[in-house]
């Protein structure tokens, strides 16, 4: 069995139960004060997500300020039972608007056991899909469909063939007058930079999300400027590959309601897409990744008390684009005392609550290197050793209109029935993941 | 559902508690019960979120049930489910309310539309009601056939939960087999999934004692229906699909080819945004290729992408799940992996349990061409802030160094780990050296090199220190020093842990046989050490040693010192069938514990959920916090192996059991050996042929090496004069302080140093004897000791005595005088405060010299002390007197070599009276340093005694007695032959101490024939005295058979047993875990009526704390101070460290309790206050451990160590309760100081929390304090 959850608790950190729901008769009611008393207050916390006590497990998640728990009693499928809290999350947060924490729970929990209720039976996972649940669970309560209140002559979408239904994320008769698709890159570049400036490691994760709204069943396509996807092409259409890059994706993976048999036959992605937000697929890409910033630190620690920082960043992306909320965190010893900057760009802190230098540049146009340089007086203390371990110096930043792995949208074809005319949009955005350069 | 303790105990504003508002919502659900005025729902709605917020919270609303029941009638959906939430939660502590329920269920189980009829049915099966299932059958029934899939899916889990609350009416309504035709029929793919799982359960519980649910289960993985289920798949939502794959998995295909169609068709899968499908699918690959070698290669390949892109995508959480699974895999085939080792670089910011897992994949995959940037990266992790991370990474650097590639790069980085001057970082480097050595000993020159820099002192934890030792014993001959290393490793013996014992043993040993003379003096000392150490196994190997040594030097070598071979491979931690075990869990908890389900689940199924047997044996990080301990257990098992592997040659042919002696290269004769026997030691040694080099006067360089007791400093000569060979003996002693009053009674400061430098009482003793104030009895336990003293005016006899109690914690000292000549008593005080005032600098330099002289003085003047203090003595070396008395001649006597000894003696000691005293003494202490001159005075005793034509057979009797210590038998025969030729008649008495002698220098076999000869004789029968004799004898062998048969023969010759021979017999019993023989002598003693004396209780005691047994450990104390005996601190130590093992607070609090209960005052109670504290520290009850702290405070007594104090600062770091740690040290201060390392926990503490102005402000405190300075 995936998982047969017997017990799921909502804590918040002080270990007060927020939620609690017991599935199955086969673990006792103890089992907050079991997690309370031998994870929570002890160092175990953040050890491991996955801990035994007892003849049971019990899985955790910390999700801003609350621990969601599940207790099982058996050989469970780790991976199932945290994806399930991950999407039960996501489900609990479109329900209250974007917000998952400790008051939206005691705001919503009256709804939060409804949900409950419904997208786990018996500690098996049901239907977890919102956009189903919301024709059927909703605080207004009276709008149930089959409500014998209703009147009849309003055609009702057959809800419950949806609670289990078959083509899960999307439901029939959706009318909108303006048929728009929006359609987003976001990549996010994981950089591990030696202090030497060789790259360790560096890859891309990417994903597409989409936003329809379209009516009736649509069927859509898109096409990608991916190796994969373009030889198959040429090779379908017996013409040779056009020039330009291509990309190589490492690995995909697609959103339920892609078609995977068509994409392994054809190496399209087609799909029926849900109505509304949703995320169509990620993709992970290793090589040819293009890092849009250079960073290149010196530290030079003068004695016991003094340091020396530059810092230089370079920004390799098109001359005519900027990059946006750049933040440059440079990391110094925790007994610091006093800092000066110079900075060509931005502006630059010390921020002793993460002890770092925080060196924030709104507006970052492409080509240029702005730098930094900064001392630091240090509080010489006896204790300390001298050896200072100098963690790595993170980045954030955006960069609209360019990905680092270079992938396009060549084209989004879309079908329905009536032939309406439908509006595209589509957007890229470069944003850091984890960007660490050692120093 | 019982309410959770804790938030109900602290309830949060937001979480009321009284009872008042249950009754208010009571009154408030009446009114709108019957009400149908517009907006009733609304108020129905608040009413009921207030009852279900109560509910959760824990507060107990199931008196509203009937009230809650009535409301519920409504059209409104929303407040029906509240009610079914309600009533599902209380119906099971209710069962007759939950009748009422029923009602109302059912008719909602036929309302029109089908979602309250699902919620009905949903509401109905759950209500978990074994009397009430009869209810349940119709509608379930009904609810299977519903033409409506929602209230299908509902039911399939309703006839589920009807299986778990009574199988046998669900198997009576046959809904199994409606089950079945669902499955195998409904269109809708939930029902399907649904009736999926309801069917695994049911057939899987039932297989056992039905063949045909054993059939159907066999069913679900046959061809035909796998294929329906997986033309069905993508018709599944994603946890349904997850269901059918984990079947899927279970299947064998019947066809070759059948394998390659059904990866084929699931090849897509592997592309689904859920992970939990992704590895699902991964699993029925893995599955089915399982024999096919090179494609089971080629799904490698496959699943790797998608495996690391689950892996960076997610929470840590998720991937934590992921990462375990591709550990595993990796695991098993690492060179897939080699090229990809980059995606297990660690991020700075990932939780340390991902980071711990990917080092454990940088070390699986390294190969000869990823080495140097792998060993690279892991170089950068070891100077990582979270110093768990920085010694696994440390760690695996070794590791990939025992694999072998690129060990050049490899032991260059080790060695600047080495120069790091990171504790943690040395400590794990020295251990993976060690390793590298027994591995590639080609290395052994440059790594000695630089291990030589390294000193002994900076590296404190034990495995670290246990490599140290084994590299200073394994590379003797090239490190110049090491022999002197060791030797203070010994002199430290008390600070190390028995780990570190065990290899400083095996270490002295081996380089004893490569430097014999300088190794000479460090070898006595540590195998007297080890003797007289409380671990069973330091004892063991000590006692082996010794044996060894002294059975043969050269076969000693040999087992030492083997020529030995490069490790080439380390033991694998688990075995393969597990690992396969494991494997075939893949997707599983399995994977995560990395041990196969049945070793974690097999108390599952069991009901509900106990804890009380699991709470015990879950530690909760109690160790103190100074060193951060190593968390991981799987990279530790490694090097422990290699430990153990490294002591296997060694130990080969010791059995650790005590009682197996006669291992094939002992000899012949009865094994014997006494344990008091440490005195023979050195000279045991010295007599042996180490060797070559050694052959030549090993006296002389005993002499030199061993007993030059650097001169004492003088003191600032008092107006008042001592005499320095001041002599009184116990009994004197005790009849003059009966009879004199107390002079002078005075409290006075010790001195903060003088404390600090009073590491154990033999110091403080040895400097008063330089002050000419001897000791002549002293007791206690840190931090209260007790000594009795004594003085002796230059010019005249007369006598002072002194009583002294020390605390080391609060550093003060209550001194009770009494003097014969009263009028110098003041002066006399002076003198005595001037002395105790300022032992610092010779405490020092004289603890060195004690520890020589009392290791080999234990226990000589056991009997010669005053019977009051004879309690107190045992806990520590009480031969003070002895040792006092002769001091001066002792000195002068090893100063001379052995030709001039006689002499020196004559002119010595004129008197006749006095010199049977020096002599015992002196041997006492020549014993162990020089048995030759030992063996000479005792000549010279026998000369003297025959020249003056002795008669006394007592003094005979005693002078043989004497031979023991040196475990001569043909002195003592020698002495027997001289006595008779004097025409002095034997008596029993001679003959006893014969047999004494000979057992204790291990020749069984002539004291039985000695026995034979009393049995045969008419004057000297054996007495009762014989048979304690061989009793006491055989119990120091652990021999328990024999003892018991000569305890079996005393009876029968008419003795009665006495209180010395159950000593012997339980505490022989009882270290030999023979905890019912124990018993049964305990009892049989009682019921003579012998009144047990404290080395009976204590190994009583220790009996019952070995056997953890508390119910009689509590009966036995209970006893004892029902008997108004006097608890000691020692006794009650074995009991508090029970209870804290076992975690029972309450079980101490009863103790102290008890012990105030019958006015127990002192060690014991302190040492349980302490015990209470330390354990809820360990618990981190904080509120508990401040109350506790305040009592014992109040009560006027202060932590006894400082350990305690720093487990409490501990306890409240782990709960970042700064602000009480304050209130708590502020308290703390008040009554003891902080030691130096009270203030480095305190530094580090704070600054891992980073308050830095707390770190200042304790550095301050420490300066100001002058805890720095020591």
């Amino acid at each position: 069995m995936p998982v047969a959850a017997s017990a799921i608790y909502f804590l918040n950190l002080r270990g007060d139960v927020l939620i609690n729901r017991l599935y199955r008769d086969d673990v006792g009611g103890n089992m907050v004060d079991a997690f309370r008393m031998h994870i929570m207050q002890t160092k175990e916390l953040g050890t491991c997500p996955v801990r035994q006590i007892g003849g049971c497990s019990f899985f955790y998640m910390r999700i801003s300020n609350v621990y969601i728990v599940i207790v099982v009693s058996s050989n469970a499928n780790v991976a199932c039972a945290f994806k399930f809290v991950v999407e039960a999350v996501a489900l609990f947060k479109s329900y209250f608007g974007g917000a998952f924490d400790e008051d939206a729970i005691r705001n919503n929990f009256v709804l939060i056991y409804e949900l409950l209720d419904e997208i786990m039976d018996f500690g098996y996972p049901q239907n977890l899909s919102p956009e189903i649940l919301k024709l059927y669970i909703t605080q207004e309560g009276v709008r149930s469909p089959f409500s014998s209140k209703q009147s009849l002559d309003k055609p009702v979408p057959n809800a419950t063939l949806q609670v289990t239904g078959a083509v899960g994320w999307r439901r029939e008769g959706l009318a909108y007058k303006k048929n728009e698709v929006f359609l987003d890159i976001v990549e996010s570049v994981n950089l591990l930079m030696s202090s030497k400036g060789s790259v360790l490691r560096c890859d891309v994760t990417g994903k597409i999300l989409m936003k329809c709204f379209l009516s009736g069943m649509p069927d859509l396509k898109l096409g990608l400027n991916d190796k994969i996807g373009l030889e198959k092409e040429s090779q379908l259409k017996n013409r040779p590959t056009k020039s330009g890059k291509t990309i190589e994706l490492d690995d995909v993976t697609f959103h339920q309601c892609v078609n995977l048999t068509r994409f392994n036959s054809e190496k399209t992605v087609s799909f029926v897409p849900p109505d509304g937000e949703f995320e169509l697929m990620k993709y992970r890409i290793t090589e040819g990744v293009n890092l849009p910033f250079r960073v290149l630190p010196t530290i030079k620690e003068l004695g016991r008390t003094r340091m020396e920082v530059n810092v230089k960043v370079k920004s390799v992306f098109g001359a005519k684009m900027f990059a946006l909320g750049v933040v440059i965190k440079i990391p110094v010893p925790k007994q610091t005392a006093k800092t000066s900057f110079q900075v060509t760009s931005g502006r630059a802190k010390y921020n002793a609550s993460i002890d770092c230098l925080v060196w924030k540049i709104r507006k970052f146009p492409g080509q240029t290197e702005p730098t930094l340089s900064a001392e630091i007086e240090l509080i010489s203390t006896i204790a300390e050793k001298k050896s200072w371990t100098r963690p790595p110096i993170q980045m954030e930043f955006q960069v609209p209109m360019f990905t680092a792995s270079g992938l396009r949208v060549r084209f989004l074809k879309v079908w329905e029935k009536s032939g309406y005319n439908t509006v595209e949009w589509v957007r890229y955005i470069t944003k850091a993941g984890s960007y660490e350069v050692r120093c | 559902m019982a309410p959770p303790a804790q938030s109900s105990r602290n309830p949060s504003p937001s979480q009321p508690s009284g009872k008042g508002e249950v009754s208010d919502l009571r009154s408030q659900l009446r009114q709108l019960a019957g009400s149908r005025a517009p907006g009733v729902d609304d108020a129905k709605r608040e009413l009921f979120k207030k009852v279900i917020s109560y509910m959760t919270v824990g507060i107990d609303v199931s008196s509203l049930f009937g009230e809650m029941v009535m409301c519920s009638v409504t059209p409104d959906i929303v407040l029906k489910k509240m009610c079914y939430l309600y009533v599902g939660n209380y119906a099971k502590v209710n069962p007759d309310l939950a009748l009422l329920t029923i009602n109302f269920l059912q008719r909602d189980c036929k309302d029109q539309d089908p979602m309250i009829r699902g919620l009905a049915l949903r509401s109905l099966s759950s209500l978990r009601v074994a009397n009430l299932v009869e209810y349940l059958v119709g509608p379930l029934g009904s609810g299977l056939k519903d033409n409506n899939a929602y209230v299908r899916t509902v039911a399939v889990m309703g006839a589920l939960k009807l299986y778990h609350i009574s199988a046998s009416t669900c198997l009576d309504a046959d809904f199994p087999a409606v089950l079945k035709l669902l499955m195998l029929n409904d269109s809708e793919s939930q029902v399907v999934a649904n009736c999926l799982s309801a069917l695994q359960e049911i057939w899987n519980s039932e297989s056992s004692t039905s063949e045909e649910a054993a059939r159907e289960k066999e069913g679900l993985i046959s061809k035909p229906f796998i294929y329906y289920l997986l033309n069905r798949l993508r018709e599944f939502n994603e946890w349904g699909q997850c269901l059918v794959l984990e079947l899927v998995a279970k299947y064998v295909p019947s066809y070759t080819n059948e394998n390659f169609d059904i990866m084929n068709l699931l090849e897509d899968r592997l592309q689904h945004a859920n992970g939990a499908v992704v590895l699902a699918t991964i699993k029925v690959f893995l599955q089915l290729t399982l024999s096919m070698a090179d494609v089971h290669q080629e799904v490698y390949e496959r699943i790797k992408a998608p495996l690391l892109t689950l892996v960076s995508s997610g929470s840590p959480e998720q991937s934590y799940a992921v990462l375990s699974h591709l550990h595993l895999l990796v695991m098993r085939a690492p060179y897939i992996f080699a090229s990809d080792y980059k995606h297990f670089y660690c991020q700075y910011n990932e939780p340390s349990y991902v980071k711990k897992l990917k080092l454990e994949m940088l070390t699986a995959v390294a190969n000869e061409n990823n080495t140097y940037e792998i060993v690279t990266e892991l170089c950068e992790y070891a100077a990582n802030v979270d110093v768990a991370i920085a010694r696994e990474s440390i760690r695996a650097v070794g590791k990939i160094a025992l694999q072998q590639y690129d060990v050049n790069a490899i032991v260059d980085r080790l060695l600047q780990f080495l120069e790091m001057e990171k504790d943690y970082v040395t400590a794990e480097a020295l251990v993976l050296v060690k390793d590298l050595l027994r591995k590639y000993p080609q290395w052994s020159h440059d790594c000695i090199a630089v291990v030589g820099n390294i000193s002994s002192k900076n590296v404190q934890e034990p495995k670290a220190k246990a490599a140290l030792i084994w590299m200073l014993g394994e590379y003797a001959q090239d490190m110049d020093d090491a022999p002197y290393i060791l030797e203070s490793l010994v002199e430290n013996w008390e600070e190390d842990a028995p780990e570190v014992h065990l290899h400083l043993l095996t270490a002295i040993m081996k380089c004893f046989f490569r430097r014999p003379p300088e190794t000479q003096k460090a070898l006595g000392m540590a195998l007297a050490a080890g003797l007289s150490d409380f671990h069973q196994d330091v004892h063991d190997r000590a006692l082996f040693y010794y044996r060894l040594l002294q059975y043969d030097v050269s076969s000693a070598e040999r087992v030492v010192n083997p020529p030995k071979q490069a490790v080439s491979v380390f033991a694998d931690t688990q075995s393969n069938e597990i690992k396969d075990r494991i494997f075939d869990e893949f997707n599983s908890l399995s994977i995560v514990y990395q041990k196969p389900s049945y070793m974690f689940t097999d108390k599952d199924h069991r009901g509900p959920f106990e804890f009380s047997d699991e709470i015990g044996n879950l530690t909760v990080g109690a160790e103190s916090e100074h060193v951060v301990p190593a968390t991981s257990v799987d990279a530790n098992e490694t090097s422990d192996l290699l430990l153990s592997t490294s002591e296997k040659e060694e130990t080969r042919a010791m059995v650790a059991d005590g009682s197996d002696y006669t291992a094939p290269f002992y000899d012949s004769s009865n094994p014997a050996l006494p344990l008091q026997s440490e005195p023979a030691i050195t000279g045991l040694l010295g007599a042996a042929d180490p060797g070559p080099q050694a052959s030549t006067a090993i006296d002389d360089l005993l002499m030199g090496l061993d007993l030059t007791a650097p001169p004492a400093p003088a003191s600032a000569p008092p107006p008042l004069k001592l005499n320095a060979r001041a002599a009184l003996d116990a009994g004197s002693f005790q009849k003059k302080w009966r009879e004199l009053p107390v002079a002078m009674s005075q409290e006075c400061e010790l001195g903060s140093q003088g404390a600090a430098a009073l590491t154990s009482p033999q110091a403080l003793l040895h400097h008063m004897q330089a002050n000419s104030i001897q000791c002549i009895a002293s007791g206690g336990q840190s931090p209260n000791f007790k000594f009795f003293f004594f003085a002796q005016k230059a010019d005249e006899p007369s006598v002072f005595l002194v009583e002294c109690k020390i605390n080391t914690s609060t550093t003060k000292a209550q001194l009770n005088i009494k003097a014969e000549d009263q009028s110098t008593s003041h002066e006399f005080l002076a003198l005595f405060q001037s002395a105790l005032s300022r032992p610092e600098a010779a405490i020092m330099a004289l603890a060195a010299a004690w520890r020589r002289v009392s290791s080999s003085a234990t226990g000589v003047a056991t009997q010669s002390l005053p019977d009051c203090f004879r309690f107190k003595q045992r806990s520590f070396c009480s031969s003070a007197t002895a040792v006092a008395s002769a001091d001066t001649l002792l000195a002068k006597l090893l100063q001379l070599s052995t030709s001039q000894i006689k002499r020196a003696l004559d002119s010595v000691v004129a008197g006749r009276s006095s010199d049977l005293a020096v002599s015992e003494s002196l041997v006492a202490s020549l014993a162990s340093s020089s048995p030759q001159k030992a063996k000479l005075i005792l000549e010279w005793r026998l000369e003297r005694m025959l020249n003056d034509g002795e008669k006394d057979r007592s003094l005979y009797s005693n002078l043989i007695s004497l031979c023991a210590k040196i475990r001569n038998v043909p002195l003592a025969m020698t002495m027997f032959t001289s006595m008779e030729d004097r025409g002095i008649q034997a008596t029993a008495s001679v003959f006893n101490s014969l047999i004494h002698t000979c057992l204790s220098s291990n020749e069984v076999i002539t004291a039985l024939s000695l026995f034979e000869v009393m049995e045969s004789s008419e004057t000297f029968r054996p007495d009762s005295e014989t048979y304690d004799t061989f009793i006491s004898g055989f119990s120091n062998f652990r021999d328990t058979h024999r003892m018991r048969a000569w305890y079996q023969a005393k009876r029968e010759a008419a003795y009665l047993p006495n209180a010395l021979n159950y000593e012997s017999l339980i505490s022989c019993c009882v270290k030999v875990n023979d905890f019912d023989s124990a018993d049964l002598f305990y009892n049989e003693m009682m019921a003579q009526g012998i009144a047990p004396s404290e080395k009976i209780l204590d190994s009583v005691l220790e009996g019952l704390c070995k056997r953890r047994n508390c119910e009689r450990v509590k009966e036995f104390v209970n006893f004892l101070m029902e008997c108004r005996f006097e608890i000691s601190g020692r006794l009650i130590e074995k009991v508090v460290k029970l209870y804290c093992e076992l975690e029972k607070p309450d079980e101490m609090e009863m103790l102290l309790d008890a012990l105030v209960e019958f006015n127990q005052v002192g060690e014991a109670l302190l040492q349980v206050h302490c015990g209470i504290i330390r354990l809820y520290a360990s618990l981190d009850r904080l509120d508990d451990v401040e109350y506790t702290v305040g009592r014992m405070m109040s009560q006027g007594m202060s932590f006894s160590s400082p350990g305690d104090v720093e487990r409490v600062i501990s306890a409240y770091f782990r709960q970042e309760a700064y602000d009480r740690l304050d209130l708590f040290l502020e308290h703390v201060t008040r009554y003891c100081k902080l030691t130096r390392s009270t203030y480095d926990l305190l530094v580090a503490g704070y600054r891992r929390a980073g308050l830095t102005e707390k770190v200042d402000s304790v550095v301050k405190d420490m300066e100001s304090s002058g805890a720095l300075a020591c």
